[in-house]
């Protein structure tokens, strides 16, 4: 897992998208100028800045037509080629203007742009070499240099960089560390001047420290119960609010996160702007919980399986808490960690299962996070949720592009989410970078993106 | 011995044949395919596309014929390619190899030396404050699991003494220095079993040796106690100490399976624990292929090197 995500940081350093996520969670422009978007919300004209690939030859607008057609050609079969799912077609009507048509007005639009998938990559490079799984030609702020598999990439400033004033660093040496406590330890031991991914419960340890700086807080991601919603007893309402009373979401951060979390009964953190804002959760009712079992006909309890994530410690925490917490209204839940790739299979594909505890995380737009599994039928939809009310406003929620009312479509949603209970929301996870306190300019963006670091310096 | 050699290298063909069709089994018979890691969880895709995936690595056709075409490709040389990284295995391993086998023998030279020596002094010995305290230190080693020794490890050379970074792993050809400094610990903690078994065997062995007739008799013609060490006792004692030390350092090849991990080296220890996360199967199964080869013949080399020592076992064969 920290190798995937390393090299999702590698990506942005190399590589220009047409926009970025700001860390307020706005999106703006990166290697587009400008965009212009028409009044029917189909066309979206992009200018582009004069930037030029690591080869020495400039990206022209033909570059991001070659790179999203790659992205969404099936013979490619990018896992990602979704992102561009409502292009219908892009053009370059001269060097630096892109012309990108969609087939339905989509809002999310410009986000998914900002996505890993969508970064601008060299027609030459592609052809010479079949893919870009060995090379790496950007226009980005860092040149790669060199990699050795598990333990490190190193990157040199890009001196001819389209950005004024960034990169500020020489260069960037990225270790891959594969254990948790030994990225603490290398921070620690200055073995390396930054680390992403703190472990929770090294935070008190780091903050200690007064050579150690933290950032970060919240993160984009939801973790939950989810209910499979075609088995049985989880089919019946009553059964899940029961779940729902049930738990005690502050004993879960305490014990599982060791205390770095926000607990939520929502999908959103409090200041996000698709939200329902902050909110009053209710305390765990365990008579109440017990009542609603026995409406449902379950007033002893039944037995049941609970799955969860076994490579993520603090996920595999939360199952074994909430599996605690189920026992005192009578549910036994069997505990069933999986690792990622039986987990994908298991809960994702097969759905084979009865409750598991997992997350979604990452996204940007509302939309990604709500349609991808609310929506009757997608295939992140692994509880089987199917309302035709929910579908109707997920199409709306990306029909309109006035932020006000996408918000209110969203927190329509989340409000019959509420009540249909398709999962119980746990909390929202804090994510930390640390960093030696000479390291200067760093921002944390919410996506767990470090594209800040082109504006970071060493003050020593 | 020739004979003996040549047969050893034949039962390897059904062993490995053996080795590589219960891994593919078993790899298999995990849920989940490299498809599945390579989307995601969170990745908003169709069940065509997912079908698509999975047809551009090969992954739907029958599992026999993954295996037949797994097997023809090995014969030829070719140990297949990671669907992670799309390098070709025998490259990746030319990268990882050497990582592995320099901390084995690392280990091994940590694990055998202190231990052969401290336990031939504790023998002789017998009964002072030497040997009691390697007989604690024995009891440490053996209860001790090597990864609480490797983050003992970390948490003092690393996080208090800021000696020896916990990470970070340079090739000893680029930089020596760098690459002992980040090897000690890791070899370090794999040695420790290792030394500790051998010792305790040294010690028992040189004991009986030293109560045999035939040292009595040498103690009798006044040799002297070196004389009667080197020549008599040690000679008796090596055949029982090789035969512990051969075992064990081909086992420590399965050691480094954790212990790489937690120091993050590129060796193939990491690697096959990748390829099983991942779910890569030719990394699994080629990888797995390699380890029980080199295991194979380093307990034939332990046997040629019995022979050596024992001419009564060179005869019988």
């Amino acid at each position: 897992m920290q190798s995937l995500t390393a090299t999702w940081h590698v990506v942005e350093h190399i590589y220009n998208r047409l926009t970025k996520v700001n860390p307020d969670l706005s999106v703006d422009l990166e290697l587009a100028e400008s965009v212009d978007i028409s009044e029917d919300g189909l066309t979206y004209t992009f200018k582009l800045h004069p930037a030029t690939f690591h080869n020495g030859r400039a990206l022209v607008a033909g570059d991001v037509v070659f790179s999203f057609n790659r992205l969404v050609a099936p013979e490619t079969a990018a896992p990602a080629a979704a992102d561009l799912a409502s292009m219908a077609s892009v053009e370059a009507t001269d060097d630096s203007t892109v012309v990108i048509t969609l087939n339905q007005p989509d809002a999310s639009f410009l986000t998914m742009l900002s996505n890993q998938s969508c970064i601008i990559i060299p027609q030459e490079v592609v052809e010479e070499n079949g893919d870009l799984s060995q090379v790496a030609v950007g226009s980005g702020p860092f040149k790669f240099v060199e990699y050795v598999p598990n333990t490190h990439i190193k990157l040199e400033k890009n001196a001819d960089y389209w950005e004024a004033n960034v990169p500020l660093l020489d260069g960037l040496e990225l270790l891959i560390a594969s254990e948790d406590n030994s990225r603490t330890a290398a921070l620690i031991s200055g073995t390396v001047d930054f680390i992403e991914y703190v472990p929770s419960q090294d935070i008190p340890i780091l903050e200690a420290d007064e050579s150690i700086v933290l950032a970060g807080n919240t993160i984009q991601q939801i973790r939950m119960i989810g209910f499979n919603l075609d088995r049985e007893p989880f089919n019946i309402l009553e059964v899940r609010q029961a779940v729902a009373m049930a738990v005690d979401r502050d004993q879960i951060i305490e014990n599982a996160l060791s205390g770095i979390g926000t607990p939520t009964d929502t999908l959103f953190a409090a200041d996000f702007w698709a939200g329902l804002g902050e909110r009053e959760i209710a305390p765990p009712d365990i008579e109440g919980a017990r009542a609603l079992l026995a409406e449902a006909g379950y007033s002893d309890g039944f037995d049941t399986t609970l799955t969860g994530w076994a490579e993520y410690g603090y996920l595999a925490d939360s199952a074994i808490v909430v599996q605690e917490q189920l026992k005192q209204i009578g549910i036994n839940a069997e505990l069933n960690l999986l690792d990622s790739g039986s987990m994908g299979q298991v809960v994702y594909i097969d759905k084979d299962f009865d409750m598991t505890v997992t997350g979604d995380s990452g996204f940007v737009d509302p939309n990604g996070l709500i349609s991808n599994n609310f929506r009757t039928g997608e295939g992140g939809n692994f509880v089987n949720y199917s309302n035709p009310e929910v579908d109707e406003l997920i199409a709306q929620g990306i029909a309109v592009t006035d932020q006000a009312e996408r918000a209110a479509i969203y927190q329509q949603i989340a409000e019959i989410l509420l009540v249909d209970l398709p999962w119980v929301s746990l909390y929202i996870g804090q994510q930390y970078e640390a960093m030696k306190n000479f390291v200067q300019g760093y921002e944390h963006i919410p996506t767990g993106s470090n594209i800040s670091v082109r504006q970071v310096w060493l003050d020593t | 011995m020739g004979a003996f050699i040549i047969r050893r290298l034949l039962l390897l063909i059904p062993l490995l044949l053996g080795v590589s069709i219960v891994v593919f089994a078993m790899i298999h018979a995990i849920p989940g395919d490299p498809t599945v890691i390579l989307i995601g969880t969170d990745q908003q895709i169709t069940d065509e596309q997912r079908e698509a995936i999975r047809q551009q690595y090969g992954l739907d056709q029958p599992l026999p014929v993954q295996y037949g075409k797994w097997v023809g490709r090995v014969l030829q040389g070719d140990l297949g390619t990671s669907v992670r990284t799309r390098r070709a295995l025998t490259y990746e391993l030319q990268l990882r190899l050497p990582v592995t086998i320099e901390l084995t023998l690392l280990a091994a030279i940590f694990g055998t030396i202190p231990a052969v020596a401290v336990g031939v002094l504790a023998a002789v010995r017998r009964n002072s404050r030497l040997d009691y305290g390697a007989t604690v230190a024995t009891l440490i080693g053996i209860s001790v699991p090597n990864f609480l020794l490797a983050t003992l490890l970390v948490l003092l050379f690393s996080v208090k003494l800021k000696w020896l970074p916990p990470i970070g792993f340079v090739p000893f050809r680029d930089d020596p220095i760098q690459n002992l400094k980040v090897m000690i610990m890791p070899a370090i903690s794999l040695a420790l079993p290792l030394a500790a078994i051998l010792m305790r065997n040294t010690r028992s062995a040189v004991l009986e040796a030293m109560a045999s007739d035939h040292v009595r008799v040498a103690r009798a013609k006044g040799l002297s106690q070196r004389a009667v060490l080197g020549r008599h006792v040690l000679r008796n004692a090596s055949i029982p100490i090789i035969t512990v030390a051969g075992i064990q350092i081909a086992t420590l090849l399965g050691g480094t399976v954790i212990i790489e991990r937690i120091f993050s080296l590129p060796g193939i220890g990491s690697y096959i624990v990748d390829g099983i996360n991942n779910r890569d199967y030719a990394v699994v199964t080629s990888v797995t292929l390699v380890m029980s080869t080199i295991f194979v013949l380093v307990s034939l080399l332990v046997d040629i090197l019995y022979a050596v020592m024992d001419p009564r076992l060179r005869r019988g064969t």
